[in-house]
């Protein structure tokens, strides 16, 4: 409820009224009176709370959350990544376009760590396509990071010509001997 | 232990039952929930695990210095894999170096063994742990792996509850393949399989609540049922909703609740399901309360 009052940019109290109507329809339950913490009735109500939304709405609120967790300490480490990359097609400032690359980076090494290689793959192809035109002379290191890591993982997922088309991407593009191998 | 049932049928008011007869053992209880629209890696298992560490710092310095050296020994060196999922667990042990590079199969078994050690320190017969994963449908791969790991593992102290809706899960659903490959491995798991409440069910509740005669109970009973399939939490939403209309009231001096005629309770637009019904209640809440729903969900 804290990041919804921060969004909505209200006080907690303010929050409260808004909410009352829909406590009182039963839509959400509050734990208890002028609480804090809320859950909707049922998961068909926040179902169709978050698709009444529309699509360009969705992603902007996403980002709106991501950018507020962003500067929180204390939250998940996927989560951040996760809302910003809901809202990403609306980031125009190339700063933070890149900031999210490799945030993605991060993650997906994180998630290659901890066995999910699945979610890592995820992770890498936004990394990847987050990236500035030119990316090997714009920003050599996070490109050769993320083509190094999708590839891997690429290949980890038995994604064999994905893995092969990353790699070959990487050695033609590497700097160094060392790099090539 | 699994949990099954759709949802409403009450799988977390059974695991509940669950939380007093370990709180009186000194164990710990923590719970995590998989969500449909925040599908990030753990999103569960680190939720279960960030709760318990708060609790922890609460603790007397002398345990959570037995704690601090206790998890050093479990985690070392890998224990920044536990803290880049898990930060939280930071503020006991402490930043962690970074861990070696290994190839993709040893990178796999290195996390499972790590995680097992990390639940081994918490999970022990002087404080056994409930971890209960709620909502598995949505869980991902990862999540589900490391479950499965947990349940091969032979660990007297840890109870693992997995609570799930048996009707949202079919056979290409990667918990299917994650059970199939437990019972490959001669892991077997209890399952709870919550069921509605039948037209008798609802007819004794009626009764107990209301003191209503068997015949006016009956009458009711079945209206109920017709209309929320015997889902325990559509059967309590209507009767609530009923009472709040003041189409069922408490008639003092009787000592009972009374109700007018059926019609009349089934003419308040109960033919739609009682969901369908509270979706299109949102469609009229005024704009702020609709927005600030929006963005909670």
């Amino acid at each position: 409820m804290a990041v919804v009052a921060a969004l909505r940019d209200t006080s907690s109290e303010e929050l409260w009224a808004q909410l009352l109507p829909a406590v009182q329809d039963g839509l959400i339950v509050a734990a208890s009176e002028r609480s804090a913490e809320c859950s909707f009735f049922h998961d068909r109500i926040q179902q169709a709370a978050y698709e009444s939304l529309e699509p360009q709405q969705r992603s902007r609120t996403h980002l709106a959350i991501g950018r507020l967790l962003r500067e929180a300490e204390d939250t998940d480490p996927f989560e951040v990544v996760f809302q910003l990359n809901q809202g990403r097609a609306l980031i125009e400032d190339p700063a933070e376009r890149l900031q999210l690359s490799e945030r993605n980076l991060e993650a997906g090494r994180k998630a290659t760590a901890s066995a999910a290689n699945v979610a890592a793959m995820g992770y890498f192809d936004i990394g990847l396509e987050l990236l500035p035109e030119e990316p090997w002379s714009a920003c050599y290191d996070l490109t050769l990071g993320l083509h190094r890591s999708a590839g891997e993982t690429a290949w980890v997922l038995a994604d064999l010509d994905r893995s092969d088309a990353l790699v070959a991407a990487a050695v033609a593009n590497a700097e160094t001997a060392l790099e090539k191998r | 232990m699994l949990v099954t049932g759709a949802a409403g049928m009450g799988k977390s008011a059974v695991v509940q039952a669950l939380y007093e007869p370990l709180t009186a053992r000194r164990g710990y209880f923590i719970a995590g929930k998989f969500e449909q629209f925040r599908r990030t890696p753990f999103s569960a298992v680190v939720a279960a695990f960030k709760a318990l560490v708060t609790e922890l710092l609460g603790e007397s310095a002398e345990r959570l210095n037995r704690l601090r050296n206790d998890l050093a020994d479990a985690l070392s060196p890998n224990g920044r894999l536990i803290t880049d999922v898990i930060p939280q667990v930071e503020l006991i042990t402490g930043p962690q170096p970074p861990v070696e590079e290994l190839g993709a199969a040893e990178t796999v078994n290195r996390f499972d063994a790590v995680f097992r050690n990390f639940v081994r320190v918490f999970a022990r017969p002087q404080h056994p742990v409930v971890l209960l994963l709620d909502d598995l449908q949505w869980a991902d791969a990862a999540s589900l792996n490391l479950m499965r790991g947990l349940l091969t593992d032979e660990h007297q102290s840890l109870l693992l509850l997995g609570a799930y809706r048996d009707n949202e899960v079919d056979a290409n659903h990667p918990l299917t393949a994650m059970l199939a490959r437990l019972a490959e491995d001669g892991g077997t798991l209890p399952g709870v399989a919550l069921k509605p409440l039948s037209t008798d069910d609802v007819w004794q509740l009626i009764r107990d609540t209301t003191s209503a005669s068997m015949v006016e109970a009956a009458g009711l009973a079945d209206l109920v049922v017709r209309n929320t399939g015997g889902n325990p939490l559509f059967v309590q939403e209507l009767l609530k909703t009923r009472a709040d209309d003041g189409l069922m009231r408490f008639d003092r001096t009787a000592g009972k609740w009374t109700w007018d005629d059926l019609a009349e309770i089934r003419a308040k637009g109960f033919t739609e399901s009682v969901l369908d019904l509270m979706v299109a209640r949102l469609g009229r809440l005024d704009d702020g309360t609709r927005t600030t729903l929006q963005a909670a969900a």
